[in-house]
């Protein structure tokens, strides 16, 4: 259903769209009927697909007594949750899949991920700056619904003649980072940062890399449970230096806030 | 690429490397045919008519 809010951003950016599931022709008319569904559910009964492809969730034992659920029949069959995203000549080239057999991938961190193009959802956002570094935190949606993975974008402006340190860096520097301060239900993946440029120090044998200009960066997150209005603090911590000298370590923190939905249940 | 969760997962769960899961990235994705929910065979390369496609694979419609 959230891939179907989002169906309009997969259209203007030309993308077809395919959802297969193990589901039976009649559980999908039933479920097309009931949200709307304009793009095609494919039906893999028997999930024969899923298994040919590898995508056979074989851990599905050991997923459920880890989150503490009672295995039923309609548990087995399932696939890995994910997607794959084919170019014009139906090459793979690019695939995302969760580790939570209970994540549903979220349609607009799969656009926003790959084609850096913005949803025209109702975004949540904030900016922070200090005289160094301006940061703009944005999330394709100011809703979440339990074990959706989204993906908050965050812009780095470094002002001018500055750079700010990246990893790998020496010990005793502060490499750029990207937190969310934590709280119960809430999963923070990697974060994605672009590689830092190595840097030489004259006069010091270490490597030091290091980012300027604009750089753009994201972290996966998930939150497991409906906790109705949610605020994300963000925290970026960095080192900024000039050509002659280095500023201390500083950080800048945002406040996000989402909505939480229901997950979606027939 | 695959979007890695913490190591905060519940003890006796298992990671698993997505990158060895399923056709690689660079590889053409494999025809398929299967019905969709009108009851119609559909050819899924031919379907996609030479544009770029997202191939999702979820839980169910059902639960």
């Amino acid at each position: 259903m959230e891939l179907q809010h989002s169906h309009g951003d997969f259209e203007r950016a030309g993308v077809a769209v395919f959802a297969i599931s193990y589901d039976s022709v009649d559980v999908l008319a039933s479920f097309t009927q009931r949200h709307g569904i304009t793009y095609p559910l494919l039906s893999d009964e028997g999930s024969r697909v899923i298994r040919a492809l590898g995508l056979y969730n074989e851990h599905s034992t050991e997923q459920h007594s880890a989150l503490g659920v009672e295995l039923k029949p309609h548990h087995y069959g399932v696939p890995y949750p994910g997607a794959f995203l084919l170019d014009d000549n139906g090459v793979i080239v690019d695939k995302r899949f969760e580790q939570n057999y209970r994540a549903r991938p979220s349609p607009v961190s799969i656009i926003e991920g790959h084609f850096e193009r913005e949803s025209s959802r109702t975004a949540a956002s904030a900016q922070a700056h200090t005289e160094q570094l301006r940061v703009d935190a944005r999330l394709g949606q100011a809703t979440y619904r339990p074990n959706q993975v989204l993906r908050l974008n965050i812009d780095i402006q470094i002002a001018p003649g500055l750079h700010v340190y990246g990893q790998p860096i020496p010990e005793g520097y502060t490499p750029l980072s990207l937190d969310i301060e934590p709280f119960d239900g809430l999963v923070v993946g990697e974060p994605e940062l672009p590689p830092a440029r190595p840097f030489h120090v004259e006069g010091l044998d270490e490597q030091f890399h290091t980012y300027e200009g604009t750089i753009r960066a994201a972290l996966p997150l998930v939150i497991t449970q409906n906790l109705g209005e949610t605020t994300l603090a963000v925290d970026v911590r960095y080192q900024a230096c000039s050509h002659t000298d280095c500023f201390p370590p500083d950080e800048l923190r945002l406040g996000l806030t989402l909505q939480g939905l229901e997950p979606v249940r027939d | 690429m695959t979007i890695p969760l913490p190591i905060t997962l519940p003890p006796g769960y298992p990671v698993l490397e997505f990158v060895r899961i399923g056709p690689a990235v660079g590889e053409p994705f494999p025809n398929i045919s299967l019905p969709d929910q009108h009851g119609r065979t559909v050819d899924l390369h031919a379907a996609r008519a030479g544009r770029p496609a997202m191939v999702v694979f979820y839980r169910s419609a059902g639960w």
